[in-house]
Parts: structure tokens; sequence; C-alpha cells
């Protein structure tokens, strides 16, 4: 009897041991990478701001409207050329996605037209939703006007209002539409004319 | 030397971890959507298998029988969770095109297979073969299940157009249902041809 407890007793005294070196492995990993990490996602961001707004040459982040966090914007940036504001950045989170949250970057210029979209983060399906990513679909909404867009399936209809879906992903594109007319929504609300 | 070799072989043919022993079904069947993510995760987790068994033998002597499992486990997990933090710190470019599958290599029934099957009881070397074959042959799996299932349904191989224009990808090749009816047809060939060839002999 006595012989058995102390075999228990030995048994968890190795297995924490194990988890003790692991767990100190994993922290000193962590410190280790941590500003690494940090810098790679802000080079991320940063690449999505250039290529929403392309010739912009410096970013400020803006104050938001109280409720527009619960819109799906998270941040809203100025975008800047030789110190004129020549268009706005919005980072959105739509929600909609057929994989989750779609982390975006929607480009919209001051000539009241949307400059450009960019996918920072998405969980969608390979082959299907994932083409989000690719330029074929980015670019449909380069030059389009603020006004609502709608989702379209099949053939493009040429209608400027009108987004055509990736096949086999109508989620995926509905969401990511929903959220640039949110952020040209939130334009037309607080910057149209201003300027 | 010649063990080696025969275990080598064994993870690819006669012990193939997906179409012989079916282990790793849940990667298998979700990542296999193009050739591309098909060879990534399985580079990605012969990597990880290679050195789970190197480390899981080293402690063969050191781990407890009664408590194994959960020692097995927590080396696994915190290894790949540092070459997780690793990659997305120094080698971005890595981290862009495997990042997506290192999480999910955690749960991968086959790494903990071969550590409870094969490491625990065997010398570091040989371990480091077994890993080295479970995993290439893993490789193979995905990578074939991934060809067929880009060409029937994208009509692309690694990205590339192969079909013909007036080709219509079938949608359901890259959508779940899809990734049974490729596995399924690829694991009765390679048994069919394993058979032949063994009859052979």
């Amino acid at each position: 009897m006595a012989k058995q407890s102390d075999n228990i007793i030995k048994n968890a005294m190795i297995l924490f041991m194990i988890t003790v070196i692991a767990g100190t492995l994993l922290g000193l990993t962590y410190e280790v990478t941590k500003e690494p990490i940090r810098i790679q996602q802000e080079k991320l961001k940063n690449n999505a701001l250039k290529a929403v707004v392309f010739e912009a040459t410096d970013f400020t982040l803006v104050d938001l409207e109280a409720s527009a966090n619960d819109q799906g914007i998270e941040n809203l940036y100025e975008a800047t050329k030789d110190g004129a504001i020549i268009g706005y950045a919005f980072e959105m989170t739509a929600t909609e996605g057929y994989g989750g949250n779609i982390a975006l970057m929607v480009g919209i210029g001051i000539e009241d037209q949307i400059l450009g979209v960019d996918v920072i983060k998405h969980n969608e399906t390979p082959g299907l939703g994932a083409k989000i990513t690719e330029p074929a679909f980015k670019s449909e909404f380069e030059g389009r006007p603020i006004a609502p867009l709608t989702v379209t399936k099949g053939a493009p209809t040429g209608n400027p209002s009108d987004i055509t879906s990736i096949s086999g992903a109508t989620i995926t594109s509905v969401s990511v539409t929903n959220a640039v007319n949110v952020a040209t929504q939130y334009y037309n609300d607080n910057m149209a004319g201003v300027n | 030397m010649k063990s080696a070799i025969k275990r080598f072989k064994a993870g690819i043919l006669d012990e193939n971890p997906v179409f012989i022993q079916v282990l790793g079904m849940c990667p298998t069947l979700a990542v296999t959507t193009s050739a591309e993510n098909g060879i990534g995760m399985g580079l990605a987790t012969t990597t990880v298998l290679i050195m789970a068994n190197l480390v899981i033998s080293l402690l063969r002597n050191i781990i407890p029988s009664k408590v194994r499992i959960p020692a097995f486990i927590v080396v696994i997990a915190s290894f790949v969770t540092i070459v997780d933090f690793m990659l997305q710190g120094f080698v971005p470019a890595l981290y862009a095109s495997l990042g997506l599958f290192i999480p999910l290599i955690v749960v991968n029934c086959v790494i903990l297979g071969r550590a409870e099957g094969f490491a625990s009881k065997n010398k570091p070397f040989i371990s480091v073969v077994d890993g080295l074959g479970m995993g290439l042959g893993f490789t193979l799996a995905l990578g074939s299940i991934g060809a067929v299932r880009e060409i029937l349904g994208a009509g692309t191989f690694f990205g590339m157009n192969v079909m013909p224009a007036g080709y219509v990808p079938i949608s359901i090749m890259i959508l779940a249902p899809g990734a049974f009816l490729v596995l399924g047809i690829l694991l009765a060939a390679f048994n069919y041809v394993l058979a032949k060839a063994a009859n052979r002999n």
C-alpha cells in the first residue's frame, strides 16, 4: 500500500517537472517573440493601409463616433499626401463570414468613391471563400460610388452598384460587401461634403 | 541501417498513416482543398513528427507509463506552440502559408499515435526515421487527395489552370463531401495496388 502511494507521488512529480519545464520554455519563447510578432502584425496592417489608399504617404488614427464600433468599424485612419487629406481607410470587422470574422481595410477617397478593399485576416474555405484575397474580387470594389452595393450571382451586370459574387461563396461575398457598405455609410454620414 | 530503411518504407507504404492506419482524419479531410495546402500541412506535420518522436524517445525512460499520455501531450503541444511563435516572429513568409495549419497539428492523432506506438519504445535514431517516413507518407496522402480535389473542383493544379477552357469545376469536390469521396476512392486504390504487389511476391 505504502509502495503504491509512493508511486503516485513519484509519477505526479515527474509529470509536474515536465509541465514546469514546458511552461518555462513557452514563457521564454513568448517573451523573445512578442516584439517581432507585434512588428510583423503592424507591418501587415500598414501594407493593407497602403493597398487601399495607395497614393497616401501618411496615415493618422482619428476618433470614431461612439456607435461605430457596434457596426464593425474598428479603426478609422485619415490618409494624407503632402499634408492634404486625400481619403480615409476604415479597418472593418465583417462578422457574417462563413468561417468567422473577416478583418478588412476599406479605402474611400474624398472624391466620393471607393479606392480599394484589402483583406487583413480571414478563415474562409480555401478554394471558395478564400478567393476574396484575390485581385479579381478585391478590384471589383475599386472606383465604385458611395452608395449601398448589392451582391449578384452569375455574369457581371455592369451596374455600378452590383458586385459579382464569387461562385460557391455567396455568404463570404455578401459579408465583405456589407462591411464595405457600413464604411461608405459612415463616410456619407460624417465626412462627405466636409472637405 | 537495414531496419531504418525498412521503417522509412513502412511509413510511406505498408503503414501509411492515412491510407492504412486511417489516422489524422481531421486535417486529411479539412485542409486538402488544393495540392499546395495538402503538401503544406504534410510537411509541417513531418517537422513536428520528427521532433516530437526524438524528444519522446529521449524521455522514454523518464516518463512513467501511468502518466505517459498527458506527458506526451504536454511535450507535443508545447513544441507546436514554440514553432508557431518562432515562425510568426522570425519567418513571416513561411507563417503566411503554413500558419493556418500549425494549430491543427496539436490535435493531429498521427503525432500522438507515433509517440505512443513507436517513439516511447524505441531508440532516438530509429524514432526519427519513423517520424520522417510517417511524415512523408502523410504528406504523400494529403498531397494526392489535395491534387485530385483541386483538379476536379477548381480545374487547377498548384494554382495553374490545367483543364480545357470549357471545363466547369465540380464545386462539391472542394467542399466537405468531396473530401470523403476522394479519400474513399484513393484509400481503396492504394490498398488494391498494395495487395496486388503483395500477391505477386
